[in-house]
């Protein structure tokens, strides 16, 4: 009979002793935030478009880390989605956008169909709109993320989300390049 | 232990890793002289292309010299271009471009007048002396002038190169010419050897190196010859100035592996050679320098091999910069077919050109045209057995393989951690794969991505600090709004203090006031109507009930301005221009209705006859237009606006009348009078008499339709809406009552009617209002 | 001295926990895609099992076999191991909040994986002494490591390789584990 208390009160006694440790390993090794929100906000894309839900990329990082899902970035691509998913730890999975939006645009005001009412302005999370009042407006690409949002603020339907075009120095060599092969070695001349 | 310059001065060689030994078929090309082509009818000059953001400084229609500037920029770097030939710009447009991908490049094409006439500044070569007085300033400055890049291939500024950070002690001098076919730097080597030799005096005056080599690869014996004897003739030093004679070897003639091979030292990975003190000239860079220097001859015409067994006359020819490259096919009897490949620089690191339009470059240095059976035919890419060739034969050290197995993979960043970007993209390890993979065109392809994902990054952090900085703002602004609200309620919790008698007292004070002083009172005003938008946004639920009384007074309030103050009125009417459209149509809806009420009201329209009948009605339509305390307040928002800029030219006793009703509700009376003030303006400005017709009749079926025919109304009035027929304008409006949501479609549909100006829709709309 | 070489050795190699005792394969299948959570998984077991075969010898031998309870001792050992992977996880949360993330649910699986409960149990069988359970633990830690982090590598080149169809994936790696599991048997006899 009291090899039955025995046993329970040592059990008792080990497990007091290592709950205390444990106690006291979490007070000491105590994680401030969570690093991971920065680390996750770090592989967006920054385009502040709200596509995913949240008004933000910083929300969204945060919604990540609390275990929503990688796959609602399409200005992020695919690409964006895979270090997502390696970054917090889950599997991949297919983006819940098409493949239509994925492809990287910027808006475009038609000028001489502006009217100047500035709600683009007001709409740009980046503000890379210019203009003013009554006055045209106009884009600056280079800042211009293509989040989207400029567009259905217009009261005139003035702005198109315009694929970017490809230059020499955007040019991914994999496009259209005709290979060119190396001189046989047994040709000799 | 020799030192490095006793061992340079001693020839001593050092073994480059890697290298391989492709038939060099260079005969082909090397056996006759350098020629020059005829005139092409049209010459291309591509314009963004060394150096960024270059100015054009000639336009369509101008006529350039041969060797004239015709762009300009401030960039450090920036290289101008220059006319290859003398005639008119023909356009400025977009043009096929000589590069990989075959984008096209914006391009200034020169139509030739035949007559290849110097520009001014072109002048006969300087004696030596003349040469000698120019400062180093002066020399730099005729070098970037003259547009001089790197004429090996990669088309880097020289001037760039010749002014460097740190203290030069080697100068190498680049004749090497590894790659098979290419016969340009020997040919010029064997004919313009005195010229080389003028040049790299001028590069060793510059950069005053210890030492300075001229490395020829032992191929080339007639150039290495005719080379030494134009050393011994020319001035510079001989102790410190030799010629090497190097062994075969592609690609010794890359600029890190001859470095290698000429001092054992390595540039280390991201590094320049100008950190080690080492700086690297090809050639025909030092004649073209030679050129510049001695006759202000720009860089507009290098020697260009033109070799392969689909052309009859292989050789090296003076080829203006910007020739299309169909006109060197034509006159050296290209003889391929559409298919055959044109390929610009070698067939180890050249590509092949998508149009036979597309200019030459200054760093094309071969056109190479291959007949179907000479190069290695195309193989299917097997998978790699791992023999590690690539890894012998690699002159950059690194591991073909692993890089090639993440570039596959697209694991980019692994790549990398294997030095992916210390590639030279040399084609040794493609040369020798024996399952043919084309190893560096996955490595081209791994290279672009990570650029384009480190561009991306940067795209990111950019929207990121733009986005941080925009909220900052946003939050700013609420902040100092708030802060100015709390403020204004605070004064007015002062005034409430007060009471009613009080209030009237003190308006019937300012009356008196303001009729010995106008100006005065404008301000008042103004500020009065600031307060009161504060008041509103505050408490807009009391303003709800109250709207409609204060509209009440308000108009009385006119009325009574109307009586007493007809002469104030023309001045009004002569300031409406000024006042500008409300930019929100919103507003508008609102501001519609109200003003047409008090324009009439004060009997300030010219058409006064005409609206008069429909006054009962309209006063419905105003009174109804407040129900909506929102609406209300943007009005009020519009009235402030409005006061402000009509300040200035509101009469005293018309502010007094808003004063007089105020004691019954101070502030919605004065946002209102403000209000009607403003509208009245605006409305008969902006509204012909038909409009205002249209709409008031309307109007007293429902507030809200009343407000969306106003709009339409107004719109078109803006866009000034010729083509829309009198008629449309008419039947939408009347259309609205009948249903609220169709009523809206088809101001939709006319707003965008009358932008777009498509009458088609106009059918469909009248089918909605049905 | 050498008598612990040879345990060292023994565990390591011949008698390797993973691929010839079969023991711990659940870890072994599920971190092994990628190289960088394999090396941190390998780090976190090596600590949790040299630890939990320690402190498992210490619990058996003063607290277990005086009072006479043997009967406890899966028990008890279930308590040690799952405390000390607890304070691993806590300590690694601490260090590397992505490798904290890389290793997810098979962190907290250290507790179930069978071959920290193995050596705790097989350091009893086989009657090792103090010093013997430290280097027991630590063998099979780094046999389990070695394995593991040889495996992933492979795994990332399989990723990139042109596998047919059906064996895409586990299928692979399953007969690379096999393989694997082979080459080890190799070992039997080195170590007399």
């Amino acid at each position: 009979m009291s090899g039955i208390f025995i046993a329970i009160i040592l059990l008792t006694v080990l497990a007091l002793f290592f709950g205390l440790l444990l106690g006291f390993a979490a007070e000491k090794f105590k994680v401030e935030g969570d690093p991971l929100v920065d680390q996750l906000e770090a592989l967006l894309p920054q385009t502040q478009c709200g596509q995913c839900g949240y008004p933000g990329c910083r929300p969204y990082a945060e919604a990540i880390a609390n275990g929503d899902k990688i796959n609602k970035c399409p200005p992020g691509g695919a690409a964006t989605m895979e270090k997502l998913a390696d970054m917090a730890g889950v599997d991949p999975e297919p983006l819940t956008a098409t493949e239509e939006v994925q492809i990287k645009k910027v808006a475009y005001i038609r000028e001489d169909e502006c009217i100047g009412c500035t709600k683009c302005i007001q709409a740009c999370p980046v503000d890379a709109i210019l203009g003013t009042g009554k006055l045209m407006h106009t884009v600056i690409t280079d800042y211009c993320t293509g989040c989207d949002l400029c567009v259905e603020p217009c009261p005139v339907d003035c702005i198109d989300m315009l694929p970017v075009t490809q230059n020499i120095k955007t040019w991914d060599w994999k496009l259209n390049a005709i290979p060119v092969k190396t001189i046989d070695e047994d040709v000799k001349c | 232990m020799l030192t490095l310059f006793e061992q340079i001065d001693k020839g001593t060689l050092w073994r480059s890793t890697g290298g391989i030994h492709p038939p060099e078929r260079k005969t082909l090309s090397n056996r006759t002289p350098i020629k020059s082509l005829p005139l092409a009818d049209e010459y291309v000059v591509p314009l963004p292309q060394v150096g960024e953001s270059a100015i054009l400084i000639v336009k369509q229609g101008d006529y350039v010299a041969k060797g004239a500037i015709l762009t300009k920029g401030t960039h450090f770097g920036h290289l101008p271009a220059h006319a290859p030939t003398s005639g008119h710009v023909s356009c400025i447009e977009i043009r096929p471009g000589n590069h990989a991908s075959g984008l096209p490049v914006l391009s200034c094409v020169i139509s030739a007048d035949g007559l290849d006439t110097y520009d001014a500044n072109i002048h006969p070569a300087l004696s030596t002396n003349e040469v000698d007085q120019l400062t180093d300033k002066q020399l730099l400055t005729k070098i970037q002038q003259a547009g001089i890049a790197g004429l090996g291939g990669a088309a880097f500024p020289t001037h760039i190169k010749l002014s460097p950070a740190s203290d030069i002690e080697l100068v190498i001098i680049n004749g090497i010419e590894c790659e098979p076919y290419i016969t340009a730097d020997d040919m010029i080597m064997r004919e313009k050897s005195d010229e080389i030799l003028n040049g790299i005096a001028i590069i060793h005056r510059l950069l005053a190196p210890k030492r300075l080599i001229i490395a020829i690869e032992d191929n080339k014996p007639e150039a290495i010859e005719e080379m030494q004897h134009a050393l011994n003739r020319s001035s510079l030093p001989k102790d410190g100035v030799r010629i090497t004679s190097i062994p075969t070897l592609y690609p010794s003639g890359g600029e890190k592996q001859l470095i290698q091979i000429l001092t054992g030292q390595e540039v280390p990975s991201g590094a320049i050679p100008a950190q080690l003190g080492i700086v690297v000239q090809n050639v025909a860079t030092a004649y073209a320098i030679n050129e510049a220097i001695q006759r202000n001859y720009p860089l507009i015409e290098r020697v260009v091999t033109v070799t392969g067994d689909n052309t009859q006359l292989a050789g090296n020819y003076w080829i203006p910069i910007g020739t299309p490259i169909s006109h060197v096919l034509t006159q050296t009897q290209f003889i391929g077919g559409e298919h055959d490949k044109v390929i610009i620089g070698g067939p180890m690191m050249g590509y092949a050109l998508h149009n036979d339009n597309a200019p030459t470059l200054k760093g094309s240095n071969c056109i190479l045209l291959p007949a179907s059976d000479e190069l290695a035919p195309e193989q299917k890419e097997l998978p790699c057995v791992r023999c590690g060739e690539c890894a012998h034969v690699c002159p950059a050290q690194l591991l073909p393989q692993q890089l090639f197995w993440h570039a596959k993979a697209q694991e980019y960043d692994k790549a990398t951690s294997f030095n992916l970007a210390d590639c030279i993209e040399c084609g040794c390890c493609t040369y020798v794969c024996p399952s043919e993979i084309p190893l560096v065109e996955y490595y081209r392809i791994a290279k672009s991505a990570i650029k384009a994902e480190a561009e991306e990054k940067k795209q990111a952090e950019l929207a990121k600090q733009r986005f941080d900085l925009r909220t900052q703002r946003l939050e700013d602004e609420k902040r100092a709004r708030e802060e100015k609200q709390k403020a204004s309620a605070a004064r007015r919790k002062s005034n409430m203090s007060s009471s009613d008698k009080d209030a009237v007292a003190l308006a019937m004070a300012r009356i008196k006031a303001k009729k010995a002083a106008a100006n005065a009172e404008a301000d008042s005003a103004s500020t009065l109507s600031t307060r009161s938008v504060a008041d509103t946004g505050a408490e807009n639920k009391r303003k709800d009930i109250s709207a409609a009384v204060a509209r009440a007074k308000a108009k009385k309030a006119a009325q009574k301005a109307a009586a007493t103050q007809d002469d104030t009125a023309s001045n009004i009417t002569s300031s409406m221009p000024e006042t500008s459209a409300p930019a929100d149509e919103r507003q508008a809806k609102i501001a519609a209705a109200v003003a047409r009420a008090k324009a009439k009201k004060a009997g300030l329209k010219p058409d006064a006859a005409d609206s008069s009948t429909a006054n009962g009605s309209e006063n419905t339509g105003s009174v109804n237009a407040p129900v909506d305390d929102k609406k209300a307040r943007i009005a009020a928002t519009v009235a402030k606006a409005k006061a402000k800029k009509a300040a200035a030219q509101l009469s005293a006793d018309e502010a007094d009348t808003s004063t007089v009703s105020a004691p019954v509700d101070d502030k919605k009376a004065r946002i209102a009078a403000t209000i009607a003030k403003a509208k009245a303006k605006k409305a008969a400005a902006q509204l012909s008499a038909d409009e205002a017709n249209t709409s008031s009749v309307s109007a007293p079926v429902d507030d809200k339709k009343t407000r969306i025919a106003a709009t339409i109304a107004k719109a078109k009035a803006k866009k000034a809406a010729a083509q829309l027929s009198a008629d449309e304008a008419d039947t939408s409006t009347v259309s609205a009552p009948v249903d609220d949501k169709k009523a809206r479609i088809a101001a939709a549909v006319a707003k965008a009617k009358a932008k777009k100006a498509a009458l088609k829709i106009s059918t469909n709309t009248e089918h909605d209002k049905d | 001295m050498s008598e612990y070489l040879l345990l060292l050795i023994g565990t390591v190699l011949v008698n390797n926990f993973v691929l010839v005792k079969f023991l711990g394969l659940c870890p072994f299948m599920g971190v092994s895609s990628k190289l960088e959570s394999a090396i941190g998984m390998s780090m976190a077991t090596t600590f949790v099992l040299t630890l939990a075969s320690v402190l498992s010898y210490l619990v058996n031998q003063y607290l277990l076999l005086p009072f006479d309870l043997d009967y406890l001792r899966t028990m008890s050992f279930i308590l040690v191991i799952a405390v000390v992977v607890q304070f691993t996880e806590m300590l690694v949360q601490k260090t590397s909040a992505s490798l904290y993330r890389a290793l997810g649910i098979y962190l907290p699986l250290i507790t179930t994986n069978c071959a920290v409960l193995g050596v705790a149990l097989l350091n009893i069988n086989e009657k090792h002494n103090f010093f013997q359970s430290a280097v027991y633990g630590f063998g099979a830690a780094v046999g389990f490591s070695l394995v593991l982090i040889l495996f992933s590598a492979m795994r990332e080149r399989l990723a990139a390789a042109d596998v047919p169809l059906p064996f895409r994936g586990g299928a692979i790696a399953m007969i690379t584990a096999g393989l694997m599991s082979l080459a080890f048997m190799g070992f039997t006899g080195l170590v007399k």
